[in-house]
This record gives C-alpha cells, structure tokens and sequence, in this order.
C-alpha cells in the first residue's frame, strides 16, 4: 500500500521517525528508512503495516515498514 | 546481690565495659562465624568508609624530609605534599593519581622502606555521593533515593538483561565502547538482528537504557547509574529504527533467563497481543527473573505489550516534579512509576534523564544525551530490582513486593492506574525487602530500649518472691542494654556515620553488608556464647543480663516488624526464628536474674 505525508523525528526514547499524514497520524517507521532521516520532507511511501512490530516508539500506533520512498 | 556490684563503679565504667567486651565478641565471631569474608569488591558495600581512588595517602617513617620524599616521588611519578601542617611531624603525604595506577603505585610505594604505610584516601560520608562530574544533573537518582540505598548495596553479582538496540559495549568493526561504560561488568550476549554474538548498538537507545542500569559510577567520568556493581547482558532484538519483531524479543527473554539474567529491561513494546512474547515472559518468570517493562509513550489510557502481560512489571513515566509526564501512557496494568523525564512539557533539556551514549548515525561516536520516555524509567526499576537481589531477594515475588510496598506514595496516593503503586524509591524498596540497615531516628531506638525494660519487668515476675527482691540493677545492667538496643547511637552527633549506631544485633550488616538481617547477629548464638564464658561470674551477670534481655527485645521486635533473615531456606522461616531465638534470650536473662538473686 502506498502513504503520502510528511517526515518527521519524534523526540521519544531518543528519537525515531515517524511518518504524519494528512490527518495528523504519526506511523513510526521500520524497513527501509535510510532516505527518511531528514525532518520536514514530504515523500510517498510504499510499505504494509506490521501488525507484530515492537519498538522503542510504544505510541501506539503501528509501525509501517517501508519498501520503497519517492521524495515528492 | 546485685548487678550494681558489677565491680566498676563510674557511671559510664560499665558501659564502656561492656561496650568493648561485646566488641570484641562481635568481631571475633563474626570473622570466624560469617563464612567467606566479604570479597573485595563487596568489601565496601555498606560503605562505612569509601576509598577515593583518586587520592593516595602515603606515611612515611617518622621525620622523613620534604626533601627525602621528592626524591622519591619521581621515581613514582606523582607529586606527594604533606596532608597538613601535622605532617612534617606525622611524615603523613597525599597525592592525586590517577585510579588505572593506583594498585601498581600501592605496591611500589609499599615496598620502599622509608614508607610506614600506603592506601587511597578514605573518607567518611554520610550517604556514599559519587565522584561523576554531571552526577548533580542526575535527579532522577535523587527522586528514587539511589545514594541512600547504595549504602546498603550496589548489585553486584546480578546479571540484568538489556534487550533492546544493543549496547556500545566493545571495540568490534565500527563500534566502540563508549567512555562511561569502561570498566563496566558484561556477562556475553547476542545480536538476534544480524545473528551474532555482538550486540552492539547503531541507533543509541539501548546503550542510554543500560547506563541508567550501571553506568559506571565514582570513577570521575560523566555520571552514574542504578546498579553499578551489576553485570549488564546486551540482547540485541531492535535494529537501527529502534525496530523489531516479537518472535525476536520472545526468543532473547529466553536466552536471557536460561543463561542467567535475573532481571530483564525491555523499553519497548507494540504490536497485538502475542501468545509467543507472552508465554516467553511467563517462562523468565519461572525460572525466578523479574521482567520490567515500558507502559507505553501513547499519552493515553492504554498500556502496550508486553507490559502489559500478567507476569511483567509495567512501568510508566514521571517528570522532574513527580507527576506523570505528558506522553506517558496509563492503564489498570501499570504496577510502578519511575522517572522519564518530560522534556517535552518544560521545554528544558535537563528535565530528562541523562545517560552516556552514541550518537545515532555514527556509532563509534560517544555523547551524554538527554532522553526522556517510559523507555528511560523502565531501567530505573530493573536497575532497582537488581539491588533488590544482590541484598538477598530470593525471586521475582519478593522482589515485586518490596518494590511495590517500597514505592513513595506521597504524591501519587494509594494505587491508581497512572502511578500504579507509586514513584520508585529504592531505599523504600530496600527497607521493605527488610534491611535492617535502615536508619532509625533516635526517639525509635528508644522505643527498643523501652521494650527491652517491659521484658525485663515480665521475666522479673515471674522470679521467686526473694530473687525479685535482691535484684537491683545496675550501672553494668544499663550499660550493656543500652549498647544492645541503642547501639553506639551518639557516633552519628560526633560526625562518624557507620551501622554501628544501630542496635547490637544489626552489627552483623554493617560489618558484612546485606540487606536481610545477619542470621548469626540475629540469633540468640552472641548471648549464650557470652553467658558460657560469664555466666559464673557474678561480677559480669549484670553485664549479660543487660545483653541478653536487649537481644530478646530486638529479636522479638524484629519477629513483630517482620524482619528478613537471611539464609532462610523459606522465606516464611524469618519469623519462628526470631521468635525462637527472642526467647531463649529471654530465658537466659531470667536465669541470670534468678541466679544474682539467690546470692
């Protein structure tokens, strides 16, 4: 499935980020996320939801593993 | 007859007496009835006295020259001056050094033979404060009374688990181990991300999460850590997103109770229920390890997996100020709150929680870095629970327990779903595991002394009507029971601060450390063996008498306050022995009673 939406660093549990979509979701990112690291860009992903994923984020959303990025 | 024939007659004679009669037999059982001596790295864990290695203090032979010792010092390589204006008299040197030398310098400096004597500097404290330079940036240390309970013990011997990004715990490839973490214990561990035995950290998180556990602490170096004498294992089951998979996690929990972790850090969560994390937190539990986990950063009234589970310990976070912190999530599973930190609140870097760390893109790269999350107050407890079993808690239930009723309710009340039990405090956590080392005010040890009066009157009933008659108490009598209840409670006001104010049978700890009380301390063992060497002695029957019934009322004391012995096979058994012992030394102070009396 494919997300638009903006990236962003949340400052929890020393940082990790997190894709904001359109209506204010943030999804924390897993996978492929050496292209993300930069606060503010906005960019089209291409990735599932992984419903079995744990991390450091506990916000309760899922994390969204990313296979490809287009920078928009 | 009479105890005041004790044969001393000046009022603090007897007390004095009395005081190094029982001295003596304390030190002399106590090096040959406590088994091992206290290995050198337990050595200082009551921390009476704690060695600054960072200073040597040299005494040469009486009149040794400034000139003399010049000379020398060169070839030691460090720059002695005389303590004081004293030590052109006392030949009494100090110098900085630095503390990787100090054993080699010891046994140089020993063998020159104008030295007398050689050792680091001692000094005396009132709760042991570590040397780190940023430690007073530490609050979160201070909010969960860490100084204090390090007094009573530093966790060392326990294996605590870091699952989590790993740990920047060796030089390996491009990693390095970061400065704050030398010298600290690591037990082996494993990269379950990449399939290895280097569990080293690329993101920063886990190596934040085990300084909090045991940075290591008083060696001049950034800051301190909970459990500094602890052994840390890295499990590495996150990658550099600070992501990972359950079936990862549930197979490091594993790893980490079948090879010996008694407690295991997990600041992470998410993701669904799963039977697999579940069943893996039950089977660490069972094999007696306590699993403490993240409540969760959702700011809501949620709490994640797998804190969540029945068998973890969920923990959320608070701020500088104690209250819940803003992104803390809550929930009827949250068993205990314990600093996070709440940057985002205030705004201010220093409301976190600060650790030594790597910078998350270049790994080889240490930084001190403020973070704050339930991810950061969860190793605040396990670092505690790690405490909690090097003073002899013999399994998770226990362990819970005292962290539970231990916990500071001042602000929070009584359990509720944001605080759960209330704020961590490790000395609270300690004295409900029943330390003994506790210190009590003074107008309590007093109660003790009043105690120990009724049971004297009780037994004193119960003697024939001319014993009751002849007995007089005194001075000898009231010497030794207050040495027995009180302790040497006026060392405190001359500025020494040792266990040695509490009442005679917590001597044991503060000569051996442990927070359980000492079961030979704790016995009726130190009055009969006394009263086989005096018993026939009229002349100390005032002394043991004193002794005796002082033992049976901290003993009996201690059965109605529930104290811990340690060495109970069943930790039920702490009780019956008190009770047991309380009253044989009850008997012998009535047999002594009688016996002065029929004379």
């Amino acid at each position: 499935m494919k997300l638009r939406g903006t990236i962003r660093r949340e400052d929890l549990s020393g940082g990790f980020m997190v894709l904001e979509t359109e209506d204010g979701r943030r999804f924390p990112l897993g996978g492929a996320t050496k292209a993300l690291r930069e606060e503010g860009i906005r960019v089209e992903l291409e990735g599932e939801f992984d419903a079995e994923a744990v991390s450091i984020a506990m916000t309760g959303e899922p994390v969204f593993r990313v296979k490809r990025s287009v920078r928009l | 007859m009479a105890f005041r024939h004790a044969g001393v007659r000046s009022p603090m004679g007897p007390f004095l007496l009395s005081s190094l009669v029982v001295l003596a037999a304390v030190i002399a059982l106590g090096t040959c009835g406590s088994g091992t001596p206290p290995a050198p790295g337990e050595a200082d864990q009551t921390a009476l006295v704690d060695a600054d290695l960072t200073q040597l203090v040299v005494d040469f032979k009486d009149g040794t020259t400034k000139a003399l010792f010049d000379a020398l010092e060169v070839g030691w390589g460090i720059d002695l001056e005389f303590n004081s204006v004293e030590g052109v008299r006392s030949g009494i040197t100090l110098a900085r050094v630095e503390p990787s030398r100090l054993e080699a310098l010891l046994r140089l400096v020993r063998a020159d033979p104008n030295v007398e004597a050689a050792e680091p500097l001692f000094s005396y404290w009132a709760s042991f404060t570590p040397n780190d330079p940023q430690f007073g940036r530490q609050w979160n240390l201070e909010m969960a009374r860490m100084r204090e309970a390090w007094d009573l013990t530093r966790g060392a011997g326990v294996i605590v688990a870091v699952i989590d990004t790993g740990i920047a715990y060796e030089d390996h490839g491009e990693f390095r181990l970061v400065p704050d973490l030398k010298g600290a214990k690591f037990a082996p561990g494993y990269d379950f991300v990449n399939d290895d035995e280097h569990a080293n950290d690329d993101h920063g998180h886990g190596t934040h999460v085990a300084g909090t556990i045991a940075q290591r602490t008083h060696n001049g170096e950034g800051v301190a850590g909970v459990a500094f004498e602890a052994t840390l294992m890295p499990l590495k089951v996150l990658d550099a997103n600070g992501t990972g998979s359950s079936a990862d996690i549930a197979d490091a929990i594993r790893w980490a109770a079948d090879h010996g972790a008694k407690v295991l850090n997990l600041s992470l969560g998410g993701g669904g229920r799963s039977e697999v994390l579940e069943a893996a937190v039950d089977y660490a539990r069972k094999k007696g390890a306590v699993v403490v986990c993240a409540a969760g950063n959702g700011g809501r009234g949620v709490v994640e997996y797998p804190a969540a589970y029945p068998g973890a310990v969920a923990v959320s976070a608070v701020a500088p100020d104690g209250k819940l912190a803003s992104y803390s999530s809550w929930g009827k599973e949250v068993d205990l709150a314990a600093p996070g930190g709440d940057i985002r609140r205030s705004g201010k870097q220093e409301d976190g929680i600060l650790q030594n760390t790597i910078v998350r893109e270049e790994p080889a790269r240490s930084v001190y870095a403020y973070f704050q999350g339930t991810s950061m107050a969860t190793p605040h407890v396990a670092g505690v629970a790690a405490l909690l079993f090097g003073a002899g808690a013999s399994g998770p239930d226990e362990v819970e327990k005292a962290l539970f009723e231990g916990a500071d309710r001042s602000k929070t009340g009584a359990w509720n779903d944001k605080y759960g039990h209330g704020i961590l405090d490790a000395k609270g956590a300690l004295e409900a595991l029943g330390a003994p080392g506790a210190k009590r005010p003074f107008w309590k040890k007093l109660l003790t002394l009043l105690w120990a009066l009724l049971l004297w009157a009780i037994a004193r009933v119960t003697l024939p009507r001319s014993a009751r008659r002849a007995l007089r108490p005194g001075a000898g009598f009231f010497g030794a029971l207050a040495l027995t209840t009180l302790g040497l409670f006026f060392l405190p006001w001359l500025g020494v601060h040792s266990g040695f104010d509490s009442p005679l049978p917590h001597w044991g700890n503060a000569l051996f450390g442990g927070a359980k009380a000492n079961p030979i301390f704790y016995s009726a063992i130190i009055p009969i063996l006394l009263c086989m060497v005096g018993f026939r002695r009229a002349g100390l029957r005032g002394l043991l008498a004193g002794l005796t019934v002082g033992f049976a009322a901290v003993l009996l004391a201690g059965a109605l306050a529930g104290t811990s012995v340690a060495w109970m096979p069943l930790g039920a058994l702490s009780r019956p022995w008190l009770v047991v012992n309380g009253l044989v030394s009850l008997l012998l102070a009535r047999a002594l009673m009688s016996q002065a009396g029929a004379r």
